[in-house]
């Protein structure tokens, strides 16, 4: 049997799908936006319960982050999706799959973010509190404009991943793009090395301007010290 | 409300550990293959000349900005359309091996260049041999930098050989499909796989801990 | 040789892992015929069966797939050996009676079956006819779709016949069978063209043996062991298997 190269490379599969295709695209970012949100929520929270004074909080959260960290993402959205209809809780596929990604990255993200506030001098708080600063405002204009800066490359890392590992969502029966290609491409046998390549340049193009991004942030944001 | 029944999936766990098997094996082949691609990435880019540093680059840029599923998709059907015949198992190992391999050439790379060039300098005016810099300064700090986050990276790694289940490699992701189709039990089922990754993980975690002691020793 | 073990009452496997079904028994007599002493198989998903076969991975599947019109392109099939069309699975409480029924409902499908190409013919049908096409959602595994069935995730789900009884079988007075889809569909085994080519060829030959067997009656008893039930076939000797 010879290769048929125009099997490969059959660009009507696309251009016939191509509505589809941009649905499942604006599926693929609309997860990643609102798993993001729900990360960085989730986060903040985290990052305080890992720094709490009470041990058992410190402890408690450590545990879960760690089961949270030691399972597959692909299970945690199973257990999401057909495991918790046992315990009569039925959501849909979106919010499943946005759930174990927030959860997920949140794991993380409280990590980074206890990390780059404990950077900052302990001296430059107490200082913001001896000029009678609240714990708020001390943290709002003095550690948290500092801490940022930090930890922004490794938070667009933790966004870049959402974004990356959103496609798992295709296994809880969820339309975003790398669905959408996968029926394609096993209804037909046509046109998959074009339509896999345009996915794969579809998320290169989302996680490279995010990087981007990040960086132009990045050195705007520590341009003070420059100055 | 809350009912679970373990049974049915107790009863198939011979098979679960055997899939598990399986899976730790994929994880170890993967970090093979991913350890290999991060010491010669890493090495290339410290190569002279213009052409290796922006293609590790480009490597690098390009496997850690694109999904792993669609990488495991794409390595699983193009060779297929092209009449190449290769396992699941050999595929899947290989595209995990590169994935995470792209994030190992950054950490060695970053471990290698965060020796101090003092240290480097110092070594040098008291005559040592380069290789012996190599070996008995520059490697032994970088290795006690490097052990925790390649920790990180494997345990990452031996949770995403869960995503080969969509290629057909028998692991235990796709052992549990096969026993719900009988017990038709998702809870139980994929708890009770949870919790045999979770002790994956555990294991990997505690012995980079280990590890990472001891060649800390004689660092204050 | 490639299958997904989980066709019952077909192909699949029981609790320790070992394979049964119709397609493995009819399989085994098939070997003693032919003198085949052993047999490997390699178990993959069904997204991934067809293009095994394809790129010769496999030598035939010896699993019940679809006789379709669209898989006659690219493949060989043999002698059918049972019945597998697509059949409509609804709960009691929804009001899906026919396929006329579905337009507008949300349908669960499998990624690459033929219940998804009905599917997929049936919305084309009733978006020519002005009516609401059906809203489809695609799973990975038929266990899946079961469940979000039951979970009412879903209306209804387009699926072989074969997997839907003995569901249905275990699960008794939950589901409701609302009838075929399209064209009634024959099981047989896949074989790529060229070795359905001539004598000695690996599809002629199992043919062969395959006509030999419902002949001696041997189908017939693997129908009724299984499906309880004879199944109606074609002729063997007007059936076309290379198209």
């Amino acid at each position: 049997m010879t290769v048929d190269y125009n099997a490969l490379f059959d660009l009507s599969q696309v251009y016939d799908n191509w509505r589809l295709l941009v649905s499942g695209a604006l599926m693929t970012i609309s997860i990643a936006l609102t798993a993001t949100i729900l990360a960085g929520i989730l986060g903040i929270v985290m990052s305080m319960l890992l720094s709490s004074r009470r041990r058992w909080v410190a402890v408690a959260t450590r545990g879960y982050v760690e089961v949270i960290r030691g399972t597959p993402l692909l299970i945690q959205m199973y257990i999401l999706y057909y495991g918790l209809p046992a315990l009569g809780i039925v959501l849909s596929g979106f919010w499943a799959a946005v759930i174990a990604l927030g959860v997920n990255s949140a794991a993380y993200v409280g990590e980074i973010s206890r990390g780059a506030i404990g950077s900052i001098d302990r001296a430059q708080r107490e200082s913001g509190f001896a000029v009678g600063m609240s714990t708020f405002t001390t943290y709002r204009r003095i550690v948290l404009p500092q801490a940022f800066p930090v930890a922004l490359p490794s938070l667009v890392g933790e966004v870049i991943d959402i974004v990356k590992w959103s496609s798992l969502a295709t296994v809880i029966a969820v339309p975003e793009v790398t669905q959408i290609v996968y029926q394609i491409v096993s209804q037909s046998f046509r046109g998959f090395a074009i339509l896999f390549l345009l996915l794969a340049g579809f998320y290169f193009t989302l996680t490279w301007s995010l990087s981007i991004m990040s960086r132009a942030l990045e050195s705007r944001l520590t341009s003070y010290r420059a100055r | 409300m809350l009912n679970l029944n373990f049974t049915p999936v107790i009863d198939s766990l011979d098979q679960l550990l055997w899939a598990a098997t399986v899976t730790l094996v994929l994880g170890w082949i993967g970090m093979v293959v991913a350890i290999t691609v991060g010491v010669v990435g890493a090495a290339l880019s410290q190569m002279p000349g213009r052409f290796y540093r922006p293609a590790v680059q480009a490597f690098v840029d390009i496997y850690r900005g694109t999904p792993l599923l669609v990488q495991i998709l794409l390595f699983f059907f193009v060779p297929a359309a092209l009449q190449i015949d290769l396992s699941p198992y050999f595929v899947g190992a290989l595209a995990i091996g590169l994935y995470y391999g792209a994030y190992i050439i950054e950490i060695l790379r970053g471990a290698y260049e965060a020796v101090p060039r003092g240290q480097i300098e110092a070594a040098r005016s008291l005559g040592i041999p380069a290789l012996n810099i190599f070996i008995r300064i520059r490697l032994p700090q970088a290795l006690a930098i490097v052990i925790s986050p390649i920790a990180g990276q494997f345990a990452r790694l031996q949770k995403a050989t869960s995503l080969l289940s969509v290629i057909g490699v028998a692991e235990l992701t796709l052992r549990g499909q096969f026993i719900m189709t009988r017990t038709y039990s998702p809870i139980e089922t994929w708890l009770v796989i949870a919790g045999i990754y979770l002790a994956m993980y555990l294991v990997i975690i505690t012995g980079a801990i280990w590890l990472e002691r001891r060649l800390s020793v004689g660092r204050r | 040789m490639t299958q997904t073990p989980v066709f019952e009452p077909y192909w699949f496997a029981d609790e320790n892992g070992n394979f049964q079904g119709m397609d493995f028994d009819l399989l085994v007599e098939v070997n003693k015929i032919l003198d085949i002493p052993e047999t490997r198989y390699s178990t993959v998903p069904w997204a991934g069966v067809l293009p095994a076969l394809q790129t010769g991975k496999s030598d035939f599947t010896p699993e019940a797939i679809a006789v379709t019109e669209v898989r006659r392109e690219t493949f060989a099939f043999s002698f059918p050996e049972g019945d597998n069309s697509i059949m409509i699975m609804t709960r009691p409480d929804t009001d899906i009676k026919s396929p006329e029924d579905l337009a507008g409902k949300t349908v669960g499908i499998e990624t690459g079956s033929a219940g998804e190409a009905a599917a997929l013919r049936l919305s084309e049908e009733n978006k020519a006819a002005g009516k609401e096409p059906l809203s489809l959602k695609s799973y990975q595994h038929n266990v899946d779709i079961f469940l979000d069935l039951g979970n009412r995730r879903i209306d209804a789900l387009l699926m072989n016949i074969a997997p839907i009884s003995s569901y249905m079988k275990k699960h008794p007075g939950i589901f409701y069978n609302a009838g075929l889809v399209g064209e009634p569909l024959y099981a047989a085994w896949v074989f790529r063209k060229e070795d359905m080519g001539g004598p000695g060829c690996i599809g002629v030959e199992v043919n062969k043996a395959l006509y030999e067997l419902r002949k001696n009656g041997t189908i017939k008893k693997l129908q009724l062991k299984w499906f309880e039930r004879e199944m109606e076939l074609p002729d063997y000797d007007t059936w076309v298997s290379v198209k």
